[in-house]
């Protein structure tokens, strides 16, 4: 039996093959037919990652912040990650505030500065490229965004030194460019809308909306190369000794 | 475009904040006086002359700032002064000059003379603290070289004093002819008597033009096109008066009320010369001895029931809006007591100016109206609570305080009552009253909205 339908499926590659020698019209070829995926350089999947990000609030009228962001993801896919993010900074009288504050104007807006904020958000990130710079290097990239809430701390300007606890939702965009290393930069544009109590208006608005935008690069480590480069040093050490 | 949309969501209320005026916080004031010296005037300086001690007495604490201190002893002294008494530590000048602007035509010539257009008058123009004989001074300047008195009345009997004795020196009872020529040597005392169209505020302000060393642009013009008397030329002719930082008290003494040039006849509007004043950036205040000007019963009109003068109404309401405008205060030369016009309690004046002079420290004028309950008072960066009421009349209108600030609406101001402050970080060891190099703040938000117009656009 195992015989006979070996002949006969021997039989048809050769009709098969005859018949390709013809000119066969199978119709035009349309997008739906096609499903082409290129492998990944640089994976997500199961990818843990920890990151420093340097960033600036540049655009709110009193005040400029510079900030430092310490952020662990976790990806679940190529595309989605949950993500952990820790921020401090010292938000900084600008020149209007400087301006209004003198003896000219004798004015001090209720300006509270960002100190410190907790955010916990899911990131995505549905492109995946690579683009040709002066035809000669290559990057690997993505871009993603994110969605999520928290808590941010922040302190009036004011001598009363008033602190908000402001309940915290955060949207941005950003994107990835992965390094030869396994690490790789994030630009970011993260904004955090802010349900603001402040104790000396609370008779004329209770919740005031502010929104902090924050400019960001930052550097990113893989534990799971990390983890794995590790291992391999520990397996190389073990070898050796063997 | 969306980034402009979203910042355009951040909103913020606006505090005003006093504490950059530091002329109110400063210990230094220039008090000029502006004398009518009109024919009709001379009964009234001979008052300010012979009341003058009480004035001096308020605030001459020889041992008071501006007075050397020669070792520890002295230092402390000082200090335990300073602490007990800090009216003595208003470091003051004085000077005079008179109503006349127009001096062309008035007086002995067509030239400018001491006490004209603005000029001080007296040796020396300008009586600091430091002089030991400032009281004596200033009655020299006074009556010897501002004052016009009518010879015919001087030589009558009623004003003599035969028995004065220049050696002993003293107080007269009365300033009699011969008080006069040992004050200022036979005949000193007779100047001519001064322009009948009486100009105090713009005296005032030229007396300031003379002795400011950048003069505003109000000095130079009184509207586009017309010229006021000062020129380049004057710049420094009233060097010494204003120093910087200090509070100015204008005093002005006239029972003609002000019919000076930048206001229309018939107008009681003094904008012209709010203006003219804030160009100085200084810390400005008013005080009239003017006019018996009496509001009427339906609160419209008024009257002027002891009006030797023949002040106008309209001329006497400008020293009365003046005053208030610039929270100094207005009070009559005549009184009218017991159905008679008699001259007033000279005394009570210059005691109430010396009360004014002490509280320049103690309470802080706000530039709008507050929200009384956002007011939030800072010295040194330490808060300081608002004060008890101690004492309170059955309507409830305080009467004392224990120790922190309050709000006094009738001034719109914070005044700060208890002891000075000797720690801002130990108010336990005395509080509440900020020592003049403090750094005052007061926050509060106006009851208007935005304090004022913002220099850039802001929603």
């Amino acid at each position: 039996m195992r015989t006979a339908t070996f002949s006969f499926l021997v039989s048809l590659c050769w009709i098969t093959t005859a018949e390709a020698q013809e000119t066969i019209d199978v119709g035009a070829l349309q997008n739906k037919d096609f499903k082409v995926v290129q492998k990944q350089l640089y994976d997500k999947e199961n990818l843990r990652e920890v990151a420093v990000h340097a960033g600036v609030m540049p655009f709110d009228a009193f005040s400029v912040t510079p900030k430092i962001d310490v952020t662990y993801a976790n990806y679940m896919s190529e595309t989605m990650a949950w993500e952990l993010s820790i921020g401090g900074g010292y938000g900084l009288k600008n020149s209007n505030y400087k301006q209004l504050e003198g003896p000219a104007y004798g004015i001090e807006p209720d300006v509270y500065r960002y100190l410190t904020s907790v955010i916990g958000d899911i990131q995505w990130a549905p492109i995946y490229a690579k683009m040709a710079m002066n035809s000669q290097n290559i990057f690997h990239y993505d871009v993603y965004g994110i969605g999520g809430g928290g808590l941010t701390v922040e302190q009036s300007f004011l001598p009363d030194k008033d602190l908000s606890f402001a309940p915290t939702v955060t949207m941005g965009i950003g994107s990835r460019i992965f390094l030869a290393n396994g690490s790789t930069l994030r630009v970011q544009l993260r904004d955090d809308f802010l349900l603001q109590s402040r104790a000396k208006t609370v008779d004329k608005q209770g919740l005031y909306l502010k929104q902090n935008i924050t400019l960001s690069v930052g550097y990113t480590f893989d534990l799971r190369k990390m983890a794995d480069d590790a291992k391999d040093t520990v397996q190389g050490s073990t070898d050796k000794e063997g | 475009m969306l980034l402009t949309l979203l910042l355009s969501c951040n909103q913020y209320e606006f505090f005003n904040v006093t504490g950059f005026e530091q002329a109110t916080f400063s210990n230094d004031a220039d008090i000029l006086f502006v004398l009518d010296n009109s024919a009709s005037m001379s009964q009234e300086a001979s008052a300010l002359g012979q009341n003058f001690n009480v004035f001096i007495n308020k605030l001459a604490n020889q041992n008071g700032s501006g007075a050397g201190v020669e070792g520890l002893g002295d230092a402390v002294d000082d200090f335990v002064a300073y602490v007990t008494e800090r009216g003595n530590f208003i470091d003051y000048q004085l000077a005079i000059t008179t109503t006349t602007v127009d001096y062309t035509g008035a007086g002995a010539s067509d030239a400018l003379e001491p006490g004209e257009a603005g000029l001080l008058t007296g040796t020396p123009t300008v009586l600091g603290r430091d002089n030991p004989d400032i009281a004596d001074a200033f009655k020299k300047n006074l009556l010897c070289d501002a004052t016009y008195w009518d010879s015919a009345e001087l030589f009558a009997p009623e004003n003599q004093d035969p028995d004065y004795d220049c050696e002993a020196g003293g107080d007269p009872e009365i300033i009699s002819l011969q008080y006069l020529d040992c004050l200022c040597g036979t005949n000193g005392w007779d100047n001519p008597s001064g322009s009948g169209q009486e100009e105090p505020l713009e005296a005032a302000l030229m007396a300031l033009c003379r002795a400011e060393e950048n003069p505003p642009d109000a000095c130079y013009e009184i509207d586009a096109g017309t010229p006021t008397v000062f020129t380049d030329a004057d710049i420094g002719t009233n060097d010494g008066f204003l120093r910087d930082d200090s509070t100015v008290v204008i005093v002005i003494l006239g029972d003609e009320g002000d019919t000076s040039r930048r206001i229309p006849n018939g107008s009681a509007d003094i904008t012209p010369y709010l203006d003219a004043f804030e160009q100085f950036e200084r810390n400005i205040k008013v005080v009239s001895l003017g006019p018996n000007l009496v509001p009427d019963d339906d609160g419209i009109g008024y009257s002027l029931p002891c009006n030797n003068g023949g002040s106008t109404d309209w001329a006497a309401k400008r020293l009365l809006d003046i005053s208030g405008q610039t929270k100094g205060f207005y009070r009559y030369l005549e009184e009218e007591i017991d159905g008679e016009c008699a001259l007033s309690d000279f005394a009570v004046h210059l005691d109430k100016l010396g009360d004014l002079l002490n509280n320049l420290d103690t309470s802080f004028q706000l530039a709008t109206i507050p929200d009384i309950t956002t007011i939030q008072v800072y010295v040194d960066g330490e808060v300081i609570d608002p004060a008890p009421i101690l004492d309170e009349t059955e309507t409830g209108i305080p009467l004392e305080y224990g120790e922190g600030w309050s709000y006094e609406s009738a001034d719109n101001a914070v005044g700060f009552w208890g002891n000075p402050i000797l720690n801002p970080k130990k108010l336990g060891e005395g509080c509440c009253i900020p020592d003049y190099q403090s750094d005052v703040r007061i926050y509060y938000r106006p009851l208007s909205g935005k304090p004022r117009e913002l220099p850039f656009e802001f929603e």
